[in-house]
């Protein structure tokens, strides 16, 4: 079934197309939802409300620009809108703390072991690494996502980045 | 290592990251999806179907209210005592003609006359004396014999000079037929002075058809006391004890006019053949099935009705039928394989014993399907051949009916309409495998809900054997509420029966 048909059997309800759609990019969504939730379960919970936002609204898709593009803007935001209701995005602190690097070799830290250290970030940390660091957000974009200024947004980066830095730190 | 080692670390390692998620994800997806389509379709329908047939029916109702509410008023008082016959008549009379009603009611005064001109002869005199003694002699009747005792009063009033002349005729005469015909001149005098102008031989036919029918229906003890060579009039005039003659012409009455209306409460056992199938396509056994075509079965559903009247449109029914649906599933393949893990197995199903080890597939998705399973399995041996066939999910219900029933056409022949609910309560419940007329029994459904509702609409056509018999014939559809607590697709299952009884009125 070509992603066209696919798509046009899921706006009409199509419970195999639905599931379909599901095998297809399933994984990848998942991806996404690891490293912005804090864990599995909450992963689990987020990848099951994005889909039902996918399906709500794939009658909104308009065939431009790419379909997967499409669903992983849902999914991020779906998952954004969850931990913003919970979290005060919005506290600042605008002291930036200090961004040196030392020297270190953490290459040998696993993908998994990684991902623990994104979900133990706070939200806000985490929300902001995952979007600026790894899905090519601007600190515009990320602060009208998050109703936070670009700077907060610039402050929540740093302080995610030290957190992280010590984990590795301490792990190697 | 500047600042940005870190991101590009991680966006190195974070590349392309991927992960399965449990299978269960997608198991609460459906869900979600199935409970959607439930809130989103079956309100509508139910609205549609059941709800819009009670509101018409209340519409109906209320538009209409003078009619059906005049009758129930002159069945009350029909009913509860004898003397009331009179006054019950008097209402009752207003609804056919209105020289009917002066014919009617005159021709009981004459009756009455009569009869007290045979029976109480002592008391004609006395009226003739003391007219007004009479009078109050009839105040401590009863109070339910109200209208009559101003008719009687009336009439002796009026008739006393007359009486006389009737008295003396029945005393000497002994001839009631004589009697009679007198009474009937008396009679047409008082019409007269009335001024309600029936002609005296209208008067006195209806008088006979009247009296007839009440000689007919109830032989009076009386009767004895007369010459043996009495013609039917005379029998009537001999036989109309104050009590029973009024209870004939109620009974008669009601008859003839509003018979039916008294008995509120029918009874009696309907049969339907009943056809179940779906609106959408889905399966409750699996989703597997969804794109398999069903085939809805025809079955038998029979029991009980109860309804009472409402009004004289209106009444509410229940009852309880024992009710039979099921359908098939087609093109299914199954084999028997000793290596059925419960992974081959089909959730939605509680196997029996002896089923364990059976295999069910969608013809389309089965030949994929069975390489898959064999390979985890590494199974060795030649897979058992697969059968085709159809499998049948068969279940059974009492069903306790909650209708509205709106009479359109209330005549010999009436036609009602019908809406409501029904609960229906699980009693059978088995899935079966058929294949080249043979049967097997794979075990029951788990999704099958005990208790499940049903929204009814139809069209009820009823024919009068009698007063109190009636032959029905009632075309319904019902559409069904949660009959499964997790189907695949959009399984909506409906069934149609056409309801064919009888019921007895009292």
């Amino acid at each position: 079934m070509s992603l066209e048909k696919l798509i046009h059997n899921c706006k009409r309800g199509d419970r195999k197309a639905q599931e379909q759609l599901y095998r297809e990019y399933s994984r990848i969504l998942f991806g996404i939802c690891l490293k912005y939730s804090r864990n599995k379960t909450e992963a689990e919970d987020n990848l099951h409300d994005s889909f039902m936002t996918i399906y709500d609204k794939i009658g909104q898709y308009k065939f431009k620009g790419s379909f997967e593009g499409w669903m992983k803007r849902i999914t991020v935001n779906t998952v954004l809108q969850k931990y913003r209701k919970e979290e005060y995005l919005n506290v600042v602190s605008e002291n930036v703390p200090e961004d040196h690097e030392e020297e270190s070799a953490y290459m040998d830290v696993d993908l998994q072991t990684l991902l623990r250290y994104i979900q133990e970030l706070p939200n806000k940390y985490r929300l902001t690494f995952n979007m600026y660091v790894l899905d090519g957000y601007s600190h515009k974009e990320i602060s009208e996502e998050l109703g936070t200024s670009a700077g907060t947004s610039k402050s929540n980066l740093a302080r995610a980045r030290v957190i992280l830095r010590e984990k590795i730190k301490k792990k190697t | 290592m500047n600042k940005n080692n870190i991101d590009k670390f991680f966006q190195e390692k974070f590349k392309d990251f991927e992960e399965v998620p449990d299978e269960k994800v997608w198991e609460s997806i459906e869900a979600s999806l199935d409970e959607k389509r439930k809130k989103r379709r079956i309100i509508p329908i139910w609205w549609r179907l059941g709800g819009v047939a009670a509101l018409v029916a209340i519409l109906f109702y209320i538009i209409n209210p003078f009619e059906s509410t005049t009758t129930p008023t002159v069945v009350g008082t029909d009913t509860q005592q004898v003397e009331q016959a009179d006054t019950g008549e008097g209402e009752e009379g207003s609804e056919v003609l209105k020289t009917d009603t002066s014919d009617q009611e005159q021709e009981i005064e004459v009756v009455e006359t009569t009869k007290e001109d045979e029976n109480v002869l002592d008391n004609s005199e006395d009226v003739s004396n003391l007219g007004s003694s009479i009078a109050r002699n009839d105040k401590e009747e009863p109070h339910g014999a109200s209208t009559e005792e101003k008719a009687n009063a009336n009439l002796l009033n009026q008739a006393v000079s007359d009486q006389e002349t009737i008295v003396s005729a029945g005393d000497q005469d002994q001839n009631p037929n004589k009697v009679f015909e007198d009474t009937v001149k008396s009679e047409s005098v008082l019409v007269d002075e009335k001024e309600t102008l029936p002609t005296p031989s209208n008067t006195r036919e209806l008088a006979n058809t009247e009296v007839d029918k009440s000689e007919e229906n109830k032989p009076n003890g009386i009767i004895e006391k007369l010459p043996p060579e009495n013609t039917e009039v005379q029998e009537a005039v001999a036989a109309s004890d104050k009590k029973s003659i009024f209870d004939e012409i109620a009974q008669e009455e009601e008859e003839e006019v509003a018979e039916n209306s008294k008995d509120r409460w029918s009874v009696g056992p309907s049969v339907a053949p009943v056809y179940f199938s779906s609106l959408g396509e889905g399966s409750p056994i699996h989703s597997n099935f969804v794109a398999n075509s069903k085939t809805g079965n025809l079955n038998l559903s029979y029991g009980l009705s109860v309804s009472y009247e409402l009004t004289k449109k209106l009444s509410v029914r229940s009852g309880i039928h024992k009710v039979d649906y099921g359908y098939d599933t087609n093109d299914v393949q199954f084999s028997s394989s000793l290596a059925a893990s419960t992974n081959n197995r089909i959730d939605n199903i509680d196997y029996a014993r002896a089923s364990k080890n059976l295999v069910v597939q969608s013809s389309a998705d089965s030949e994929a399907a069975l390489t898959d399973s064999f390979a985890q399995s590494n199974e060795i041996a030649a897979p058992s051949p697969s059968r085709d066939g159809r499998m049948v999910q068969q279940f059974g219900y009492l069903e306790v009916p909650l209708e509205l029933n709106y009479a359109l056409v209330d005549k010999k022949v009436g036609v009602n309409i019908i809406g409501g609910v029904s609960s229906l309560f699980l009693v059978d419940n088995t899935v079966s495998l058929e294949a080249d007329g043979g049967t097997t029994e794979i075990g029951e459904a788990n999704n099958i809900n005990s208790l499940n509702f049903s929204t009814n609409v139809g069209i009820g056509i009823n024919y009068s054997l009698s007063p109190k018999m009636q032959l029905n014939l009632e075309p319904m559809f019902k559409y069904q509420l949660n009959t499964f607590s997790d189907t695949a697709g959009s399984f909506q299952p409906f069934s149609v029966g056409v309801y064919s009884g009888l019921s007895f009125k009292f």
